[in-house]
């Protein structure tokens, strides 16, 4: 019994390292199931990687969350000025 | 298992409203079917030369594609010069679409390349330390710094904040270009294979610097709230 516990708590320990490489496959849902589930048992005993999977995930939140302007109307008028003048270069008889 | 069937595995779902400029008629009743075929036309006509379906083209993209320049150059300056190129090169290149992906799609690898390959020059000779933020391990592979904080909590009302927003624009700043490309078109939601095809990177490639991205962009975020990235 005693010599299960140890060598489970090894596996533990040995398996942050390669449990951090796994999340991305994880959460895409593309890991093997066999994988997914020595992953999921690893997560059960380990809070440290649960909160790195947390973290993880709150920073592709964070990433997705970030929000881009549209082009300024002045903007869009001067390059669609300069484009005109560039394509009737190109080509003049059009 | 309790605790790891409570982990939810993807936290937002990808979007790609960016490259799917959506028009609706006055009537409201435009369908998918009549969108495409106007593409279609449009594009026909552009491969044609007719500057007025360019025009309307110009309309259609622009501010996608801006944002898109935007989001990779970091800089309205740059943005700008991305447009023109993007739409110049559609004005020039337009035959050589085949309507194997969508036109959207086409539009967006043209922007992605033309905004790395101007920002690759642009940073050439310039080095991040990216190591610092990625995570690190005892040699029995356990994490380095223990115990591993969780410092996500309240995150949601730190993404309305200015100044967070901008911790993370300018960590994504400091990735070398093309982990930059990945890492932004993975947000808006593009899969890999797609990225992979934009920028000439098998499937493998994509899934490795996009991880490596997330994994910097993480440890950033750890260091600003005050915790170690490992």
């Amino acid at each position: 019994m005693v010599k299960k516990k140890r060598k489970r708590q090894a596996a533990t320990k040995e398996f942050c390292e390669r449990a951090t490489k796994l999340i991305l496959d994880y959460l895409s849902g593309e890991l093997d199931r066999k994988t997914t589930v020595v992953l999921e048992r690893h997560l059960i005993q380990c809070p440290d990687c649960v909160s790195f999977l947390t973290t993880y995930k709150e920073t592709i939140r964070a990433g997705r969350s970030l929000r881009y302007e549209n082009i300024p109307p002045e903007l869009q008028k001067r390059v669609g000025e300069v484009l005109k003048k560039k394509i009737k270069e190109i080509r003049p008889s059009h | 298992m309790e605790r790891a069937a409570s982990i939810d595995r993807e936290p937002i779902s990808g979007k790609r409203a960016d490259f799917n400029p959506v028009i609706i008629k006055e009537d409201g009743g435009a369908s998918l079917e009549d969108e495409n075929a106007q593409e279609s036309f449009l594009v026909r006509r552009l491969q044609a030369g007719d500057r007025q379906a360019f025009d309307l083209i110009f309309s259609r993209y622009v501010n996608q594609v801006y944002r898109q320049a935007l989001k990779i150059m970091g800089n309205e300056a740059d943005a700008e010069e991305v447009v023109q190129e993007v739409f110049l090169t559609v004005y020039e290149k337009a035959k050589g679409f085949r309507g194997r992906a969508a036109f959207s799609t086409w539009i967006y690898r043209v922007t992605l390349n033309a905004a790395v390959s101007r920002l690759r020059r642009q940073k050439k000779g310039e080095t991040v330390d990216i190591e610092e933020y990625l995570p690190r391990f005892r040699e029995d592979g356990h994490h380095l710094v223990r115990p591993v904080i969780d410092w996500s909590s309240g995150i949601e009302e730190r993404l309305m904040d200015a100044e967070f927003q901008g911790i993370v624009r300018e960590a994504i700043d400091q990735l070398p270009p093309v982990d930059k490309a990945v890492l932004l078109s993975d947000f808006d939601g593009f899969s890999n294979r797609e990225i992979g095809e934009a920028l000439g990177l098998s499937v493998q490639a994509v899934k490795a610097r996009l991880h490596r991205g997330r994994l910097f962009l993480r440890g950033k975020l750890a260091v600003y709230s005050g915790y170690s990235p490992t």
